[in-house]
């Protein structure tokens, strides 16, 4: 039913139609929203309102639904990794795949405006890993995702890491079909990000914190930071751990495993 | 800035929906964007104009309403409607919160002639 008006037309867009008598000042019977019209910009006799109640990312959600299924259907667990460029995704990745070499089974996507330097870079650790040049996009589209999902996946893939575009923000808001999203910070970007970017530490279950060897170097103050990861996210998981010295991957690594049993 | 990407969306769903139902042009479209849906209201003005340049919707007013962030108590089964996430439940402290409103990024109606 449709919320707005009580139609029983189920989900489809469907019109209402109503005349304008022009030179009053009129309520539309079926609308919630409340704007004056402004009559100079109407030229029409007639108008129908169309109500849509639509994602706008509905194609991009479309093509992220039918990953998801064909993920489901090969029984491989997928993470859509996002951060601010420089953060470490790609060392992560690194020593990520070679700790699950052996042991889990995994496919990369990474995503980047221009080059397949990262691709390159995690080309000789065990897992297939396509680059996804987005040109200037500063995210990854679900659709993009589906364009390659047949050929990076294996029999016996388990995990498919995503890495996205380095952006705190335009990430954020595309489903990629994933089964959900890790945020990482890096020590050095300072503790309040999560609160200056809430809608991706939002949408964020798992959060890691990365760089972690950097910290007595910094002014970091690891209380402050996890506290501004909870206040955005109470459940969040938080991972802290240097993909440089290895400290930390370990409880990275078992929960990965876990993840992809 | 994806508001673009989001605004070419947009304008693609509308011309199908204008092809759909006939219509010879659209002249008003409202959306609901939520406060955490990671859309810049002001960028997405920017935006639609341009996406729509030479389509059916050139032209057309975007009406924007904001949807602001809420969430659902899991514990006691409250409401809480928010500036900015928090922690706790505004009403009984439980910590057992779910965002229900206010991530959504929604073409809600348009208006055609």
């Amino acid at each position: 039913m449709c919320l707005d008006c009580g139609c029983t037309e189920a989900n489809a867009a469907h019109t209402h139609t109503h005349a304008h008598e022009h030179g009053h000042s009129h309520e539309h019977g079926h609308h919630h929203h409340h704007h004056d019209h402004d009559h100079a910009h109407h030229e029409h006799a007639k108008s129908r309102e169309i109500v849509v109640q639509e994602n706008i990312l509905a194609v991009n959600d479309a093509a992220a639904a039918r990953v998801r299924a064909r993920l489901a259907d090969a029984g491989v667990m997928a993470i859509n990794l996002i951060s601010s460029p420089g953060s470490g995704k790609t060392t992560l990745l690194e020593r990520t795949l070679e700790s699950l070499r052996e042991r889990v089974p995994c496919a990369v996507i990474a995503g980047d405006q221009r080059t397949d330097r990262d691709a390159v870079r995690l080309s000789d650790k065990g897992a297939p890993v396509r680059q996804i040049e987005t040109g200037d996009a500063c995210h990854l589209y679900a659709q993009q995702i589906e364009a390659v999902l047949d050929d990076i996946l294996a029999d016996d893939t388990r995990l498919l890491i995503i890495e996205n575009v380095g952006n705190l923000v335009c990430p954020a808001a595309f489903d990629l079909g994933e089964h959900f999203k890790v945020a990482l910070l890096s020590v050095t970007e300072g503790e309040d990000k999560p609160i200056k970017y809430p809608s991706l530490f939002l949408g964020a279950p798992v959060v890691v914190l990365t760089k972690s060897d950097l910290i007595p170097h910094l002014d970091w103050d690891d209380r402050t930071a996890r506290g501004y990861v909870r206040q955005v996210r109470p459940d969040a998981k938080i991972f802290e751990l240097s993909a440089k010295t290895g400290d930390g991957m370990d409880r990275w690594i078992e929960y990965l495993e876990d993840l992809a049993r | 800035m994806h508001e673009m990407s989001v605004a070419v969306a947009m304008i693609e769903r509308l011309e199908e929906l204008v092809r759909q139902y006939g219509a010879e042009r659209v002249t008003d479209v409202t959306v609901s964007i939520g406060a955490y849906s990671g859309i810049d209201a002001e960028a997405l003005k920017l935006c639609f104009p341009v996406a729509a340049k030479g389509t059916h919707a050139d032209d057309a007013r975007l009406i924007i309403e904001s949807v602001p962030l809420t969430l659902h108590c899991r514990s006691c089964d409250g409401l809480c409607r928010v500036d900015s996430p928090v922690p706790l439940c505004l009403w009984c402290h439980g910590a057992d919160l779910e965002v229900v409103d206010g991530t959504e990024l929604k073409i809600k109606s348009m208006e055609v002639i």
